[in-house]
């Protein structure tokens, strides 16, 4: 009997329609919506990618090669803010988020799912408005993806609409967030009280409290440069006694919640991914749990270290890196319990968890070099340079994107009903994984010698490292280009599995592949712990009671 | 499910009137305390907490709701009230001459 | 929207046979208000952003802000004051009838207060006509003349009472829509979630001036 699965029927938000576009554009269907988010993101990240191997290419050799200094400007600030705010803040929740929420707690839909699509078309018009300012009058801001004033303010490229697309992108970014939290809050299955959720939910939860709390902080600074170009109040205009730094600490007081926010879901994957491979309950639930309500908290007390050579008072310094320090605690926590989850399990190296074992190697190098910059005496000396280029793409690049890249095979078959080539998936993780490693450590070693970032040129003693990140560049692009088209031949081609190929524990794994439109017919009980495993098998299967009566 | 209704009409006027006596006593401070700036403005911010209190808990609400509502005003509120904070340690002492560590 | 046939809640039940009642998302009125709560928080964070700055400056050039403060109207902020004030006793007031099922009454409280919102953006703009005929007006020349505080001063002012104001003008558009929603029988006497939001709303309007007030009129005042 073949089951109508949410591909095959859905809800809208203005009726009924016939046109196919039409039930996608305006469903509201939490795991369309997740698809919607998928293909534009995905769109932009490779655009992205594109202006990374634009900029690699350019600095290959020293001089000019194929982008003037001024196109190098607008080239750097168009990849971050693609990145950014385009890919990795929308990230793991938009997609997995939007798909997986409501299966992993019990739950029909989120819990406003009109307001969900406007959040997708809020992200929609944010994109556009940001690609366009690309075509007009004097071309892509040139700012970099801080907007740091009062550069910001005097440039004449296109800064406003830059800036009227993050705003809109961050209204995008608080529907979602409340949302999420609003779903979490009201609409577990039964039983199912806050330390019986699933990781990767209290990894959203945490996330999305930071989407609502802290994205507003940078909506009004935005909105404040906008007014300070527009109308020329001059709060961040030294000539009429505004203050630059200013600016920095409104902009960090987000943007350095931001990091959590892509970082905190990505957390949670890997707590989904490691105890399903290694056949066991994972070690430490509850402090896992409780670390990344930790993170969130704390991760909005550290701002200041992105402002340490700005000219800030000598107490602020102080003050920002002892808390930064201290930030390091409640990861170094997940760490050591994903190890101790893995110690003495009987691990499956599976393409999934592949992924989490090469993150953990890489977000590791990124947060510890993170220490190494949060330290004042040697902050000096590395800000600003490339080594904290290297830092944050290893924490973001080998932490988030990993991720979202393991949560792609880990739930893959979930969305599809197939499973993908497992020899082609793990050499893609190879060629990015050393690709990656090749691209992105030499500037750990350029940085420390000297190599400023954001620059367009060099002293020829850099060369050799530009050269060899060069060719990393191409490897990992290649690895990613092979491990898309690896993943999107299986959506046709791929063996059929069944719901459960991993023997996973987590609600989503008792219900069909692909699901249906309504999850699940009837909501389970769940008067359980996740990951309950017993001889490295399931305990709990609620597949018939879900579906009675069908 | 509708909660017992437990803000009543006669509580609403007692609060208005509470919050315009406190209007009133806002604008009469500066003249029957002849206060510095800093004592102004703490007088001022104390009273409009208080107003705060009462409005959030009576207008708003929340002294009926439920303990999550509670929670989630107090982390919005706690939020705000450290980024005050810790800015203040850059606003007070940017000017400071910077020897700590000399 | 999909129609759906109401046939109650769906109630599953544990091993020991106690019956739970499963929270359907298209019904539900606490989830309705905390969804609100939240988007009320992310108005505070923007505006309390806005009292950040305030304050930076504030702490910086203390004399200039108190002596341009002594130049507002404290008579029209004054005035402003009293009407926000009462404006969100009749807003509150029409919910308090409105779960009464006095119909007409709450209808009659919210056009009060939509009268009563246009006064404070009348008052207001003759405020800023009487800066704007003075030359006090962002990046004019007189004001680009005056000490540093002064300029930031009313570069604020401009910025945090036009901030306010946008967000009196959207208390309007909702009250009309509340309006609207009422005759459509969409807004009732069991079914009131929209109009107590928008009382929350109208109360975060009226909490953002509670502390503009303050800052920008009283502490020039005496002066």
């Amino acid at each position: 009997m073949t089951r109508k699965t949410f591909y095959d029927e859905t809800h809208t938000v203005f009726g009924h329609h016939e046109n196919k576009l039409f039930q996608w554009i305006f469903s509201i269907d939490h795991k369309r919506i997740a698809f919607l988010y998928m293909i534009v993101m995905f769109a932009f990240f490779v655009v992205a990618l594109g202006v990374a191997l634009s900029m690699r290419l350019e600095l290959f050799f020293p001089g000019e090669q194929l982008l003037t200094p001024d196109q190098f400007n607008q080239a750097f600030t168009l990849h971050g803010v693609i990145m950014v705010f385009l890919f990795i803040i929308p990230g793991i929740p938009a997609i997995f988020g939007n798909f997986l929420l409501p299966l992993l707690i019990g739950a029909k839909d989120v819990s406003f799912p009109r307001l969900n699509l406007f959040s997708w078309w809020l992200f929609l018009a944010g994109a556009i408005i940001a690609i366009v300012s690309l075509f007009v009058g004097d071309g892509f801001a040139d700012t970099g993806w801080t907007f740091y004033a009062p550069y910001s303010v005097n440039t004449n490229t296109n800064v406003l609409m830059a800036l009227t697309a993050a705003y809109i992108l961050g209204m995008a970014s608080i529907l979602t967030g409340l949302n999420f939290v609003v779903t979490i809050h009201r609409l577990r299955a039964p039983g199912m009280d806050f330390f019986k959720m699933p990781l990767f939910v209290w990894g959203l939860y945490s996330t999305a409290w930071i989407q609502v709390l802290a994205t507003p902080v940078v909506g009004i600074t935005l909105i404040l440069v906008i007014i300070e170009k527009t109308i020329g109040i001059g709060i961040f205009d030294p000539s009429k006694g505004g203050d630059p730094i200013l600016y920095e600490h409104l902009f960090w007081i987000y943007s350095h919640p931001a990091v959590y926010l892509m970082i905190l879901p990505a957390f949670g994957v890997v707590s989904e991914i490691v105890p399903t491979f290694c056949r066991r309950t994972i070690f430490g639930y509850r402090a896992i749990a409780i670390s990344s309500a930790m993170i969130s908290i704390i991760g909005y007390l550290v701002w200041g270290h992105h402002l340490f050579s700005s000219g800030m008072s000598e107490w602020a310094k102080v003050v920002f890196s002892f808390l930064t320090f201290f930030v390091s605690i409640p990861t170094g926590i997940k760490f050591f319990d994903w190890i101790a989850t893995m110690y003495k399990g009987s691990i499956v190296m599976a393409t999934p968890m592949l992924w989490v074992v090469g993150t953990i190697v890489t977000f590791a190098i990124g947060g510890l070099t993170g220490v190494v910059l949060a330290t004042l005496g040697i902050t000096i000396h590395l800000h600003d340079t490339y080594y904290v280029v290297a830092h944050f793409h290893y924490a973001m690049l080998g932490g988030v994107i990993f991720m979202m890249f393991a949560a792609m095979h880990y739930w893959f078959p979930k969305f599809f009903g197939k499973m993908y080539n497992e020899t082609k998936a793990k050499f893609a993780f190879w060629t990015i994984f050393i690709g990656f490693n090749l691209l992105w450590f030499p500037m750990f070693i350029a940085g420390a010698l000297g190599m400023p970032r954001r620059y367009f040129d060099y002293l020829p003693e850099f060369t050799i490292y530009h050269q060899i990140s060069g060719v990393g560049a191409f490897v990992i692009i290649f690895g990613m280009l092979y491990m898309g088209y690896n993943l999107y031949k299986a959506i046709s081609n791929g063996e059929p599995c069944g719901r459960n190929p991993w023997n996973a524990t987590t609600l989503e794994w008792q219900i069909d592949s692909p699901p249906l439109l309504e999850n699940f017919v009837n909501t389970p009980y769940i008067d359980f712990e996740p990951y309950d495993y017993k001889d490295g098998k399931p305990v709990h299967d609620l597949y018939d009671e879900i579906h009675k009566g069908r | 499910m509708e909660h017992t209704e437990t803000l009543t009409e006669s509580v609403f006027i007692k609060v208005f009137f509470v919050l315009l006596a406190l209007t009133i006593l806002t604008f009469l401070q500066p003249y029957f305390m002849s206060a510095e700036l800093a004592g102004t403005v703490g007088i001022q911010m104390f009273i409009a907490v208080i107003k705060t209190f009462i409005i959030g808990a009576y207008y708003m609400h929340l002294k009926y709701e439920s303990a999550v509502f509670k929670f989630v005003v107090a982390t919005a509120v706690i939020t705000l009230a450290i980024f005050f904070i810790i800015l203040s340690f850059d606003a007070i002492y940017r000017n400071d001459v910077n020897d700590f560590f000399s | 929207m999909e129609q759906h046939t109401n046939s109650g809640p769906e109630i599953i039940y544990d091993k020991a046979g106690n019956p739970h009642e499963v929270v359907d998302y298209n019904d539900d009125y606490t989830g309705a208000k905390l969804g609100f709560w939240f988007f009320l928080f992310t108005e505070l964070l923007l505006f309390g952003g806005m009292f950040l700055v305030f304050s930076f400056y504030f702490y910086r050039f203390p004399e200039n802000f108190v002596e341009a403060s002594s130049t507002l109207n404290i008579v029209l902020g004054g005035t402003n004051t009293f009407i926000l004030l009462v404006s969100t006793y009749f807003m509150g007031m029409s919910l308090i009838n409105l779960k009464n099922g006095e119909i007409s009454k709450a209808r009659l409280k919210i056009i009060i207060t939509i009268l009563l919102s246009i006064a404070f953006l009348t008052v207001k703009y003759f405020e800023w006509m009487a800066e704007i005929h003075h030359g006090i007006y962002p990046d004019s020349d007189i004001l680009n003349a005056k000490e540093s505080g002064i300029i930031l001063y009313f570069g604020l002012y401009f910025t945090m009472t036009g901030l306010h104001g946008v967000h009196i003008i959207i208390g309007i558009a909702l009250m009309i829509w509340i309006l609207i929603l009422m005759s459509g029988k969409k807004v009732t006497p069991t079914n009131y979630v929209v109009l107590e939001n928008v009382a929350l709303y109208w109360d975060l309007v009226h909490l953002v001036w509670v502390f503009l007030f303050p800052l920008f009129y009283i502490i020039g005042l005496g002066k």
